[in-house]
């Protein structure tokens, strides 16, 4: 058994209408599975929720076709249909007694809408993500307010967030 | 747009979550409403930091309005703007609206830090950059740092800086990292090393993997689990594995779990490659990829390990073992061989030229100019500038690609490792090849128009590719039959060279395959219903 020194972390706590069960939080995470892997996507996070973590958060998950990150994966809530994908992985979380949660996400002038097609949107105009000029690498920092508006863009424009 | 995120809240409700974010961070939407620079509205969305933040509050309301009867509304947001400052603004707003959330979920804009590869960034880095926020809020606070250490993370709570231990990347390494300090079991924790393989596969558009934890992404589409696997019952002849590097010590530890009798003969230290890499300036976490493995084999006594055994296909038969698994690993080629030049440079045989593999074994080249040619783009090449820059070398790095070690940008170390060898005066060239050596000089070829120029060398390692050492593998597959042998496989980079986590996933799968049945690896993706064909 573990030194009790620890017990601390085990401890549930009430966050809002809600208790999660210990204080081990897996913040949302891309896993390169979202809408496209919604079985594969729900069993790995169950495995965590299995292993203890006692909040299982989702993916950045889109709100609406406004907000598509096409090539990048990612998870969304636009229809029924994705309801009852999430709905796979929240039933995997709470399987293990765990806290299922979902990070909701409009991703602005990041989001190049590749797929949707729709007009990306931010405050004002400016340059969109998966247009020339606007993918910026992990490098040089010839615009500097675009690179660091891609934080985490490639060579590829990879994006997303661990 | 409240509309669209109240919808998709009551969609989150109805597919059953408990926990519904409102997402201020990471440089989208609500961001750059934020961010000064991106928002110069004009009407009540812009302007001072309450209209730019008015998006943030109204989402908030509007959330806890519509689920926030059944779930909690967590905001996760940073608390500094773009530019690194803006603190105290931040931190009086976080209290404004901490009536209106149920946790807080913090972190800062600098991803290079938060998401930072351990050759960079260590344990708990954020808390000095969040520590004042459970004050300023009075609501439950969760951050990231790359949380491998049960004391960090017990420091953390009971000196009152996070209410919750947020992790990615160790619960990736390890899915079961709480219930092994539940457990008491800390020494099983299978500890994150920080390279980000997870990451970059999700850049690269597939399902993340991790080189500790070769089941990450696995656990649907081939069953596998993090920590069970299948026992072998009944007749289990022993294996001999040859080989302790990544894969070896993964197939040896994994066999040893499903209850098979393992011989694992390595030449000369576990580790392989493992070893020699974590010499590179930053890279010791890296190592935990040979010694959690080492100290897991030690509590198996079904499992043997024989260091300082080189193995001859003579010597695999006089051990009788019929199952042997070649995990011999591969070595940097000296010939130039790669994408640049599939066919080598035959001046590069020269007694300038080094291997990685024997820099890192402790060589260096002769005294004057060191030419670094990296024609392979992840981080060796860097990595050995790096470190023969900080020995006091002058180092040219040349490379046909566009950056420094430009597939690294994938692992969110590109930029600095390029800042890094600028800062050490590290020479760089990039969009140029290293074609031929002659006396005194290494001749380069530019990428783009073929221009030729030559360069001082008096050393000149060439990082072009790897060549499996799978010798033993070749001599054993030629007699094995007359060699009584039952299974014979070569795994890991003596099968095919690649990153440390396709050598470790190769030596776990090879493992589950033992005297198991083939099995299908299911296939995820959209199957039309037969009226639509």
């Amino acid at each position: 058994m573990r030194d009790p020194r620890f017990d601390p972390l085990f401890q549930p706590l009430k966050i809002g209408p809600v208790t999660a069960p210990n204080r081990f939080w897996q913040v949302p995470h891309c896993s390169g599975m979202g809408n496209l892997y919604p079985a594969t996507l729900a069993a790995m996070r169950g495995v965590k929720a299995e292993g203890g973590w006692g909040v299982v958060n989702s993916e950045y998950c889109s709100i609406h076709p406004t907000s598509d990150d096409t090539t990048a994966p990612y998870a969304s809530l636009w229809d029924e249909g994705d309801v009852a994908n999430m709905a796979a992985m929240a039933d995997a979380v709470h399987a293990h007694g765990a806290l299922a949660g979902v990070e909701l996400w409009h991703g602005g002038q990041r989001s190049g809408n590749v797929l949707s097609r729709a007009a990306p949107l931010a405050p004002e105009s400016l340059l969109a993500e998966n247009v020339p000029l606007a993918k910026p690498a992990d490098g040089p920092r010839r615009y500097p307010r675009l690179a660091r508006l891609a934080p985490r863009g490639g060579v590829a424009g990879a994006r997303g967030w661990l | 747009m409240r509309d669209w995120h109240r919808a998709a809240a009551l969609r989150a409700r109805a597919a059953g979550f408990d926990v519904v974010y409102v997402y201020a961070a990471h440089t989208y939407l609500l961001s750059q409403f934020l961010d000064p620079a991106l928002n110069p509205r004009g009407d009540d969305y812009g302007g001072s930091f309450a209209n730019r933040a008015r998006l943030v509050r109204e989402l908030l309301e509007d959330t806890r309005a519509a689920v926030g009867d059944r779930m909690a509304v967590a905001l996760r947001i940073e608390v500094i703007g773009e530019d690194g400052a803006g603190q105290e603004e931040r931190a009086e707003f976080l209290h404004q609206i901490a009536p209106l959330v149920d946790v807080f979920d913090v972190t800062i804009p600098d991803y290079g830090t938060e998401m930072g590869p351990s050759r960079f960034v260590k344990e708990a880095a954020l808390e000095g950059h969040i520590a004042h926020v459970r004050a300023a809020t009075a609501r439950p606070v969760v951050s990231v740092g790359r949380f491998t250490s049960p004391e960090t993370m017990l420091g953390q709570l009971k000196r009152g800086v996070l209410d919750f231990i947020g992790a990615a990347r160790p619960s990736i390494a390890d899915p079961f990292l709480p219930a092994k300090i539940r457990d008491g079991r800390m020494d099983d924790i299978r500890e994150c090393i920080g390279c980000n393989i997870c990451y970059a596969h999700d850049g690269l558009g597939a399902p993340i993997r991790c080189t500790q934890n070769p089941t990450m992404g696995e656990e649907w589409r081939q069953g596998w689990h993090p920590e069970h696997v299948p026992a072998i019952t009944g007749r289990s002849d022993p294996v001999l594995v040859v080989g302790g590097g990544p894969s070896g010590l993964e197939a040896a530890l994994t066999l040893g779990r499903r209850g098979v009798q393992v011989v694992l003969a390595e030449a000369g230290e576990p580790g392989g490659r493992v070893t020699r890499e974590a010499r590179l300036p930053g890279l010791a976490e890296w190592a935990r990829v040979r010694d959690w493995r080492l100290h897991q084999i030690g509590k198996l006594p079904n499992v043997t390990l024989y260091p300082g055994s080189r193995m001859t296909a003579g010597d695999v038969r006089e051990t009788a073992i019929r199952h042997v698994l070649v995990a011999t690993g591969s070595l940097w080629r000296a010939d130039g061989r790669g994408r640049s030049l599939p066919g080598g440079a035959a001046s590069f045989s020269d007694h300038r030229t080094l291997t990685p593999d024997q820099v890192l074994e402790g060589t260096r080249p002769a005294l004057g100019p060191v030419v670094i040619f990296d024609d392979e783009g992840y981080h060796i090449a860097a990595g050995l500038a790096d470190l023969l820059a900080s020995e006091g070398r002058e180092v040219t790095y040349v490379t046909p690609a566009g950056t420094v070690a430009e597939w690294a940008s994938y692992t969110v170390e590109q930029s600095r490792l390029q800042a890094r060898l600028i800062e050490r005066g590290v020479t760089i060239l990039a969009g140029q090849t290293v074609t031929a050596l002659y006396p005194g000089t290494a001749r380069l070829a530019c990428a783009y128009t073929g221009r030729e120029t030559d360069i001082p060398c008096a050393g000149f390692i060439p990082v072009t590719s790897r060549e499996p050492q799978d010798a033993l593998w070749l001599a054993l597959k030629d007699v094995a039959k007359d060699r009584g042998l039952t299974s014979l496989h070569r795994i890991g980079d003596a099968r095919a060279p690649g990153l440390i986590a396709h050598a470790v996933h190769d030596g776990h799968a090879a493992a589950r395959a033992h005297l198991s049945p083939p099995t299908d690896i299911r296939r995820e993706r959209v199957i039309l219903p037969k009226a639509r064909r």
